[in-house]
């Protein structure tokens, strides 16, 4: 499965190989993530789902480049992110492709800074611009993520949710990266911005060829943004393919559990509580 | 579970029906007290719920529903807030403006709370027992040995395996879904007629969020119970509610049965809600995203707030004060156009 592009399809642009995450030592040492075989194809719009603690931001943070894997590789266009073995870290000259949304728009904001200065700061970081030239590329991207000037001018915490949320994705797209990572991007807001944050992630996806990885425990949402999913359980990947096909014929059981969990899809009166005898 | 502390049997006679409601908020206003004067936050609310009876509360964030609660506990004071006019009727009594005294006789009694961050609900540094002891023996002095033996009840009720272990553990050591079944637990405790559950599971995974809902409501039925449940996911209120409440800048938009106010709206903002739905969306069309953001307090927009934001909205909307709710077929609504709304969109 996981060479099944090297027969005929493209190149991932990002794929996970064999990879596993292990913390802790000894007798405690558990596999966050293991043995996973995840890729993105250019302009993919990707969905992985998974209960808590199901090891999807170690996925993330791994494909991110935040850290290494245990074990298994890390490859972006088909070279592997991590260099040699002794210097395990994300060269710069690579790191702009790949940039993540974090899920907690509160802690990834800096208080003290203006929603457009935190744009700014990236667009100087990759785009070298300077000054006046920063601000008004820094504008550009708020506005393109529904953010207008004079709320550009607003710190984070006159902001809603959903604006701090749309911020954070305007100041990862400063390096016009090939891919967006996002992790739980709608969790903490309601339900009407997230469908504004949902419809501005599949325009960036249809329209400017942004491939996405959107990560969420909710299979409702991953259903309407991505194409392909995987479905995550306490680090193993235990499904994968057409999201539509996974949706209405799913073949493991954990991911039955997860789509009948959603809202509506299966009545309270017919729900067993797991310690029920 | 029919046996414990929460046993129908001694609830006997509490359940009466007088055909009262229970509780009945009328043209309630709320303000916070700054140094520059009032700020409303509530103006107006309205709500009546009946014994038994589950009543959504939806609304975008800001729209004052964490503060409805608050008000209905009567724990404004400890937010700066206190009410302006109205009432809030709880079994006849009018509590909107009753002293502490009075309060105290009613929060955590009659009125249980589950708050919406309960990270922030449980205290980390004292250990579940404690916490529920505390919650019992607030309105029924016993023993300790009493009191844990009904600790230990009460969790069994809210269906936590390993009951008498997870009394000694304490807050951060529990996960999301358990740390939330230990405050309804709490909530429970003096078998209240009424709870109070401020987006319980707005944190939790949907599979945890669906053993809380399935949890909150078999309790409800069971302890003939009446709650209030503040989502922003219609699709949540729509499971576990008879009927709903629509919030917005302070103002109540429209009630009426969960079925009719979810499909077949007399309001523009409750249907705005309803299509910008993610989990009735169909793929790869553009979600009905309601544009701009709700208006936040202190600069709510003259005449009817939602003008800015509807598609109906004309020179008559913005003109004079935020309609007032009136009937318009089954529903309540606060909407100068309702009869131009059809009798359903889907
Ligand atoms: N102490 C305060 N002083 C001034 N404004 C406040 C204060 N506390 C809350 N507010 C404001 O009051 C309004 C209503 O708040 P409330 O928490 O009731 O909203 P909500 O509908 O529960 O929103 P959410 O869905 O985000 O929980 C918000 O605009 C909020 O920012
Ligand atoms: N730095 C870390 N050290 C030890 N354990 C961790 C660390 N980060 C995550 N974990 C554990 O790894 C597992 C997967 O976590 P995570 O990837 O955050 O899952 P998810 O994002 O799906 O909720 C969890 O059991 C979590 O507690
Ligand atoms: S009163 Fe006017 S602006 Fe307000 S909801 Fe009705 S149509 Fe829209
Ligand atoms: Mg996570
Ligand atoms: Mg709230």
């Amino acid at each position: 499965m996981p060479n099944e592009w090297v027969t005929g399809m493209t190149e991932p642009l990002l794929e996970a190989r064999a990879a596993t995450v292990t913390y802790g030592y000894g007798g405690a040492a558990f596999n966050a993530v293991n043995d996973a075989n995840v890729y993105v194809q250019p302009g993919e719009a990707v969905g992985v789902v998974g209960e808590s603690g199901s090891g999807k931001t170690t996925l993330a943070r791994v494909l991110v480049g935040l850290q290494p894997p245990t074990k298994g590789n890390v490859l972006l266009e088909g070279k592997p992110i991590f260099g040699a073995t002794a210097q395990r870290k994300f060269p710069r000259s690579e790191r702009w492709k790949v940039q993540m949304v974090f899920q907690d728009p509160y802690s990834s904001l800096n208080p003290r800074q203006r929603a457009w200065e935190a744009v700014a700061e990236a667009v100087s970081a990759w785009q070298g611009l300077r000054g006046n030239q920063a601000k008004t590329e820094a504008l550009r991207l708020l506005r393109s993520m529904g953010i207008s000037p004079e709320q550009a001018e607003q710190f984070p915490h006159r902001l809603s949710g959903g604006q701090r949320q749309r911020v954070s994705v305007a100041r990862a797209l400063a390096p016009k990266p090939k891919i967006l990572i996002a992790d739980e991007p709608t969790s903490s807001i309601d339900q009407s911005a997230q469908a504004q944050l949902l419809n501005l992630l599949s325009q960036l996806q249809r329209e400017s060829g942004l491939a996405i990885l959107f990560i969420s425990h909710d299979l409702g949402l991953v259903r309407y943004l991505t194409s392909r999913v995987y479905v995550m359980k306490r680090g193993d990947v235990v499904e994968q393919g057409d999201t539509v096909r996974v949706f209405n014929k799913p073949e493991n059981p954990y991911t039955r559990l997860l789509i009948n969990s959603i809202p509506g899809h299966s009545s309270l009166a017919e729900t067993t509580l797991p310690y029920e005898s | 579970m029919q046996s414990g502390p929460l046993s129908l049997e001694n609830r006997a006679g509490e359940l009466q029906d007088n055909g009262q409601p229970l509780l009945q908020i009328r043209d309630l206003k709320v303000g916070f007290a700054k140094s520059h004067g009032i700020l409303p936050v509530i103006n107006t609310a309205n709500l009546t719920l009946g014994r038994r009876e589950a009543i959504g509360v939806v609304g975008e964030s800001g729209s004052g529903k964490t503060m409805l609660c608050r008000s209905v506990l009567g724990t404004l004071d400890r937010h700066g807030a206190r009410v302006l006019g109205g009432q809030i009727m709880f079994e006849a009594h009018d509590l909107a403006n009753a002293p502490e005294s009075v309060w105290s006789k009613v929060r955590g009694k009659q009125i249980g709370y589950v708050p919406q961050s309960s990270l922030a609900g449980l205290n980390p540094v004292i250990n579940v027992k404690t916490q529920m002891v505390e919650a019992i023996t607030a309105a029924r002095p016993m023993s300790v040995q009493d009191a844990e033996k009904e600790a230990v009840e009460l969790l069994e009720v809210v269906r936590i395996p390993r009951a008498k272990d997870v009394l000694r553990e304490y807050s951060y050591q529990l996960s999301g879904g358990m740390r939330q079944r230990v405050m309804i637990a709490a909530a429970l405790a003096q078998k209240p007629k009424l709870l109070v559950a401020d987006e319980p599971t707005t944190a939790l995974d949907v599979t945890v969020q669906k053993e809380i809902l399935t949890l909150i409501s078999r309790l409800r039925r069971e302890l003939g119970m009446a709650l209030i449940l503040v989502s922003h996911d219609l699709a949540v209120i729509e499971e576990v509610c008879d009927s709903l409440m629509v919030m917005y800048a302070g103002a109540s938009f429209e009630a009426g049965s969960v079925s009719v106010t979810v499909h077949a709206p007399r309001h523009p903002y409750t249907k705005a809600l309803h299509d910008s739905r993610v989990d009735t969306a169909e793929r790869g069309k553009p979600l009905e995203a309601i544009a701009g953001e709700p208006p936040t307090i202190g600069s709510w927009p003259s005449g009817c707030r939602f003008w800015p934001r509807c598609p109906l909205g004309d020179d008559k909307c913005r003109a004079g004060d935020q309609p007032t709710l009136r009937h318009v077929a089954q529903q309540l609504t606060a909407c100068i156009y309702a009869e131009r709304m059809g009798d359903g969109h889907d």
